[in-house]
């Protein structure tokens, strides 16, 4: 049975790969991404074994475990979604013994790119801890039942996390979480860069993660290195209690998902009257401006990563404060503009296959594309007054304002004209609607990088002008500040006009072949 | 006397999807005012035909004309005559049913009173006035085909394309689809729909044509098509009928 479920993942892994060129150069790009960061840790933990001291490679060993162990639990989360191709929940038809399964999903783990990175940073852990014959009889125990750990970890958290996700409320805690991490990570970013953290501060933290449940397995090599024998096997069956009951535990959420198995789109609600579609025009765009923005109210896949775009800009208020950051505050407009503008590249494929109601409609190409951009317009037009105003009311310089609005609007604009041509043009695989909005779709990633960086790229170049001026602006030219905000925001209306006209043309060609790659994504 | 234009006029209509064959060469005209069923084994490309028929799917080679419109030479004016309902694609169905219905016709660029007089009407119709402010993804799928079919009217197409809009719906809810459709028919309009269960549409339909391989292979009146027989026979004659099932001996043989 686990061999099987071994089987299953690498057959999934190579049919990913014959979707098409552009996985394969997801892999490749992926490949070179990790890859190298992997390799360097490997090298630099070997190293440090040919010349360090005990006490360094202690430290060493425990913060790359430990960091290791959070890696896998968090990233999965916020960042590359949860794998969804062996998801617990799609064996709940199939008689499989439990403890079979939970060894074999386990396992599967190790399969595939972030497992093999893993199992390399693992070894480099190991010949880290090889200082003597002792800490390496340890090691040999001690580092495979971190690994284990790891994989378990993550594997509970995003079982229990795709459960939570599942109901609507859920969703809005998961939003509120999110936040609150992008919160925290101002303040630590700031420290460790302030130079906040120094060698006893940082050997004090990873004393302590090592008597975490995170730490034992890593830390019990080093304690025998050190010759504290009965601390460090103390260290290696608290870890091997920590993996079992983990695996304990592991194998519970594995059959609470087994037995009570629902679906991720269970939501249920209903709206009186007409809501946005009354209030707008009665015009193709303004049905459209009001589907778009209706969605933008109601979809967790739209509506959380909106909020984070619209509040990651006061992120840079912690700088600015702790700091007195002049830059860090004429900046927030700029981030925002650039983030608000291009963020609806993709909108298309949030329409997933529905799109076939505007193709069947023969509704005009303008109507489409200006009428997307109304939630994004609408926040725009809240938040980039505010940071702007913002910056002056707590220190940076008045004259500075019209410059960073001029760019921070250039930007905007910018960004919706490309985004105008790129929905019309190239679709990437997102979350189908109802699904759970941090999946991520195998063999997609290496388009989504393509679109994103094709999109930042055009946006940035096509801001160049006001950018210059900016630059101007901020090194005393006065005069530099205020022609920024007349040719920021001139040149971005152009661009928009263009890119809207360019868009529209491109949807009265393309439309059905943007449906038919919708279809092929389902 | 000048020859009048069909509802839907088929001229080698061809498609591929890589080396599959999905519609080859296919020539179909659908008379004005006819209740015309299609039908055809799974595969067969009942789907791909009305995609291509309807501007969701651009043909390799052929041409489609709807009430002498070309579909890919005049999209909006030939989309205008057509009122569709799709089988396999999402809705919208983050908005409630009332907001799809108004979202459907207001895309159109229909006058906003003329949208909330015909959504209540088609509501009512169909029997959805109760459920008119739940999301659509809480219909059930007799629901939702009638609310998609309230989508494809608002406009007053001429034509109406249906891919399979029977499928997964009760009894009760395909009586009022077929109510509503025969009265279509009867006030001038031309239905297609596509399907593949014979007994409905031997008893529905005007006209039917037998699709197999991505070709027709009989068409006309029902009462040409199926001959002597019952249109089932002469289907499973086009389309040749499989041998008896054999094998599978272990599950007639129960043990307990």
């Amino acid at each position: 049975m686990v061999a099987h479920l071994i089987r299953l993942k690498l057959v999934l892994l190579r049919n990913s790969l014959r979707r098409g060129a552009a996985a394969i150069v997801g892999m490749v790009v992926g490949v070179l991404y990790g890859g190298g960061l992997v390799l360097t840790a490997f090298a630099g933990l070997v190293a440090l074994r040919a010349t360090g001291e005990v006490e360094q490679l202690r430290l060493a060993v425990v913060t790359g475990g430990v960091v290791l162990t959070l890696g896998w639990t968090v990233l999965p989360l916020f960042f590359f979604g949860a794998d969804p191709t062996l998801d617990p929940g799609r064996f709940a038809t199939f008689a499989v013994p439990e403890r079979a399964l939970a060894s074999g999903l386990l396992l599967s783990g190790f399969v595939g790119l972030p497992g093999l990175a893993t199992v390399v940073v693992g070894l480099g852990l190991f010949v880290a801890s090889t200082a003597t014959v002792g800490s390496t009889l340890v090691a040999l125990a001690a580092v495979p039942l971190g690994l284990l750990g790891c994989v378990l970890l993550s594997r509970i958290v995003t079982a229990l996390a795709a459960s939570v996700l599942g109901s609507r409320r859920g969703r809005d805690v998961a939003g509120f979480g999110a936040l609150a991490l992008l919160v925290l990570l101002g303040p630590t970013i700031a420290l460790a860069s302030g130079g906040g953290v120094t060698a006893q501060v940082l050997t004090r933290v990873v004393d302590i993660a090592a008597w975490t449940p995170l730490g034992w397995a890593w830390a019990a090599p080093a304690h025998v290195a050190e010759g504290r024998w009965t601390t460090g096997l103390a260290c290696l069956l608290l870890a091997a209690v920590w993996v079992l009951v983990l695996f304990l535990g592991w194998e519970r959420v594995l059959s609470s998902v087994l037995r009570n198995p629902r679906t991720v789109s269970s939501q249920s609600g209903s709206a009186r009257g007409l809501g946005l579609f009354a209030r707008l025009p009665a015009t193709p765009m303004g049905a459209i401006a009001a589907r778009a923005g209706t969605y933008w109210l109601r979809d967790p896949r739209l509506n959380v990563p909106a909020l984070t775009t619209m509040l990651l800009p006061a992120a840079l208020l912690l700088p600015a404060i702790t700091e007195d950051s002049v830059l860090a505050l004429v900046g927030m407009p700029v981030v925002c503009g650039y983030l608000l503008g291009w963020s609806q590249h993709n909108d298309v494929g949030y329409d997933s296959t529905a799109f076939w109601m505007h193709v069947s409609s023969g509704v005009d190409g303008v109507s489409d594309r200006l009428g997307r951009l109304f939630p994004s317009a609408v926040m725009a037009a809240v938040a980039l007054p505010v940071y702007a105003v913002l910056g002056p009311v707590l220190g940076s310089p008045w004259s500075l304002l019209p410059a960073s609005l001029g760019v921070a609007i250039a930007f905007l604009l910018n960004g919706f004209g490309v985004a105008c041509v790129t929905s019309a043009v190239k679709q990437y695989a997102v979350p189908a609607p109802g699904e759970n909005p941090f999946t991520s779709r195998p063999g997609s990633a290496g388009l989504t990088l393509g679109v994103q960086a094709v999109c930042g790229a055009a946006v940035t170049a096509l801001t160049v002008p006001a950018l210059v001026l900016g630059v101007l602006a901020w090194f005393g030219h006065d005069w530099a500040a205020w022609a920024a905000l007349v040719v920021g925001p001139g040149l971005g209306a152009v661009v928009l006009v263009v890119g809207v006209r360019l868009g529209a043309d491109l949807f009265a060609r393309r439309q059905a072949v943007l449906l038919q790659d919708l279809v092929s994504m389902r | 006397m000048p020859t009048v234009d069909p509802a839907l006029s088929l001229r080698g209509l061809t498609k591929r999807f890589g080396d599959t064959i999905a519609v080859d060469p296919l020539d179909l005209d659908v008379p004005r005012g006819s209740f015309y069923g299609l039908v055809g084994p799974n595969g067969a490309g009942k789907t791909t035909t009305l995609s291509m028929a309807t501007g969701l799917l651009r043909p390799d080679a052929g041409t489609a004309a709807v009430l002498g419109v070309d579909v890919w030479r005049d999209p909006v004016a030939a989309k205008a005559r057509i009122g569709l309902l799709p089988d396999g694609l999402r809705l919208f169905d983050r908005l409630t049913g009332e907001q799809l219905v108004t979202y459907a016709g207001l895309l159109r660029g229909m006058d906003r009173r003329l949208v909330a007089e015909r959504t209540a009407e088609l509501l009512a119709t169909l029997g959805l006035t109760d459920a008119r402010d739940k999301l659509v993804i809480d219909y059930s799928a007799g629901m939702t085909k009638k609310v998609t079919l309230a989508c494809a009217l608002i406009h007053g197409p001429r034509l109406l394309v249906l891919d399979e809009p029977f499928e997964a719906v009760d009894p009760v809810s395909a009586r009022t689809i077929r109510g509503i459709l025969h009265g279509f028919v009867e006030a001038g309009g031309t239905v297609v729909l596509s399907s593949h269960v014979m007994d409905l549409v031997e008893r529905i339909c005007t006209d039917v044509a037998i699709i197999a391989a991505g070709r027709v292979r009989a068409a006309g009146t029902v009462d040409e098509v199926r001959g002597a027989g019952s249109l089932e026979d002469r289907f499973l004659d086009l389309v040749g009928a499989p041998a008896d099932v054999e094998g599978l001996a272990w599950l007639r043989t129960s043990s307990d």
